[in-house]
């Protein structure tokens, strides 16, 4: 490899060290656009040769047919009739599970705006699904008419289940109007508020732990692989979350620690003999969905180098 | 999304150049996405120059190879297996744009280097990037697989479809033009 070529390798490495963030790609969307577009071709694909085959025998049955004479009786002309087979009508019982009208009463709509990274299998308020909800997106308006003065916000997503509890009065000053539960990433962690009409009467608290929430966090721990004793280290994620250790002798771990939803970068310092050394990911990395990981450590040539090792 | 193969331990340590994953077992093609999500990003977005275009690029062939996960060759093959999908979902996905020149966002622009020490080769750096852009999409595939991905000249022909010595040619024209017109704004 000459010095030009050598140069094309280094700009395209400084291009994608300084490209801009791309959302990772989710596999359970890819699962589900798999699913809805490549079974039903296949099972279309291996019907074709058995429907070219029967065409091509009709085709043959009709030509032999026709250049009989006399075998075929000659049809009166006239004007056919169509009748439709059965009369179609809407199913009463079909109801949409958004819905746009105008809340009756005292009622309150609510939807659901995902702002957070995170794409959610299932999103849901008390017993409502409203389907999967992705990052980015919004669902539709929901009718709250009837429903407790507590409601819960349900989100399954690929690192667990969360529930956060939203109350609204009940004591006959219910307000009514169009409110938006928004989806947001705090401390590495879903977190949900309240905007529209009268929002000071409605709020959503910190998650309130239903039942079945379930958390499937990595345990992250630290591991020092150099020489020397390694000083006030800190990382710390994208999202917020961060792990801080007083000292780190030569070859010491850390116990595992559950940092939440965090991407395999994390920024590190540290100190070493009075001096303060930086590592900064070239990118945020896929999301640490569990398992256990280590970060190791190593102080070369004056330089803070840190790798990953996952184990899931 | 139960799907595995036994490719797991040469798979994984593909990971970035930063990342080693201890993995045992089968790998799921889950645990695939997740290991090599950044990396597929990278090889798209170098050949589509665009955020969005490689997401759409990289989804796109996360699909196909997800049709075929239990089918898949293993081994080397794999990676030219997915090399291949991943390139040409970027091609469809540029023949499928719009014909108009895109305007960078501001966040993407970077600034101009101050200093004359190491700026010479930041502007080299940013100059070639800029006109990996003038070249056609065949050939900055070739390119990148060349010399970001370290493929072999059979390995980038498996991955865009033609044989050995076209992609020879792609690449050698390609550097070959990258030269001239480094020349030309040097002058």
């Amino acid at each position: 490899m000459d010095e030009f070529e050598q140069q094309i390798r280094n700009s395209l490495r400084t291009a994608v060290a300084n490209r801009p963030p791309i959302l990772p790609i989710d596999p359970g969307s890819v699962d589900v656009a798999g699913r809805a577009t490549a079974r039903p071709r296949r099972q279309w694909a291996r019907l074709l040769p058995i429907a070219a085959a029967f065409a091509l025998i009709a085709g043959i049955g009709v030509a032999v047919l026709a250049t009989r004479p006399g075998t075929v009786p000659a049809v009166p002309a006239g004007t056919p009739s169509i009748q439709p087979a059965a009369s179609v009508t809407p199913s009463a019982s079909v109801t949409p599970s958004a819905t746009t009208a105008s809340p009756a009463g005292n009622g309150i709509r609510l939807r659901l705006f995902n702002e957070s990274p995170w794409d959610f299998t299932s999103a849901g308020i008390n017993d409502r699904n409203l389907g999967p909800l992705p990052s980015q997106m919004i669902t539709g308006y929901v009718d709250y008419t009837d429903d407790p003065h507590l409601m819960n916000v349900h989100l399954v997503g690929a690192d667990g289940t969360w529930g956060f509890g939203v109350s609204v009065p009940d004591d006959g000053a219910r307000p009514s109007g169009d409110y938006t539960l928004t989806i947001r990433a705090l401390g590495g962690r879903p977190s949900v508020v309240a905007s529209g009409g009268d929002r000071e009467r409605i709020f959503a608290p910190e998650p309130n732990a239903p039942e079945n929430q379930v958390h499937d966090y990595p345990q992250v721990r630290l591991h020092n692989d150099g020489a020397g004793t390694l000083e006030h280290v800190s990382l710390r994620w994208s999202g917020g979350a961060q792990l801080v250790v007083d000292d780190l002798k030569p070859g010491e771990y850390t116990e595992y620690a559950e940092m939440g939803a965090v991407r395999l970068g994390a920024e590190v310092t540290v100190v070493v003999d009075g001096r303060q050394l930086s590592y900064t990911p070239k990118s945020a990395g896929a999301k640490l969905a569990r398992g256990n990981a280590t970060y190791v450590l190593r102080v070369v040539d004056g330089a803070l180098d840190v790798t990953t090792e996952v184990q899931q | 999304m139960g799907a595995t193969n036994n490719r797991a331990r040469r798979l994984v340590r593909g990971v970035g150049d930063r990342t080693v994953l201890v993995a045992s077992g089968e790998l799921s093609f889950a645990e695939f996405v997740h290991a090599r999500n950044q990396r597929l990003l990278d090889l798209a977005w170098l050949v589509t120059r665009s955020t969005e275009d490689a997401r759409d690029a990289v989804q796109e062939a996360l699909t196909g190879l997800y049709r075929n996960w239990e089918r898949l060759p293993a081994g080397d093959e794999f990676e030219a297996y997915v090399h291949r999908t991943v390139v040409n979902a970027c091609l469809r996905v540029i023949r499928r744009r719009p014909r108009w020149l895109p305007v960078p966002a501001p966040g993407e622009l970077r600034s101009a280097p101050s200093t004359t020490d190491a700026a010479e080769a930041v502007a080299t750096s940013d100059e070639l990037w800029r006109l990996c852009g003038e070249l056609t999409a065949v050939q900055r595939a070739a390119v990148v697989l060349r010399f970001w991905s370290d493929c072999t000249y059979a390995e980038i022909g498996s991955a865009l479809g033609c044989t050995e010595a076209t992609a020879r040619s792609h690449v050698h024209r390609a550097t070959a033009r990258l030269r001239t017109r480094m020349a030309a704004g040097e002058q």
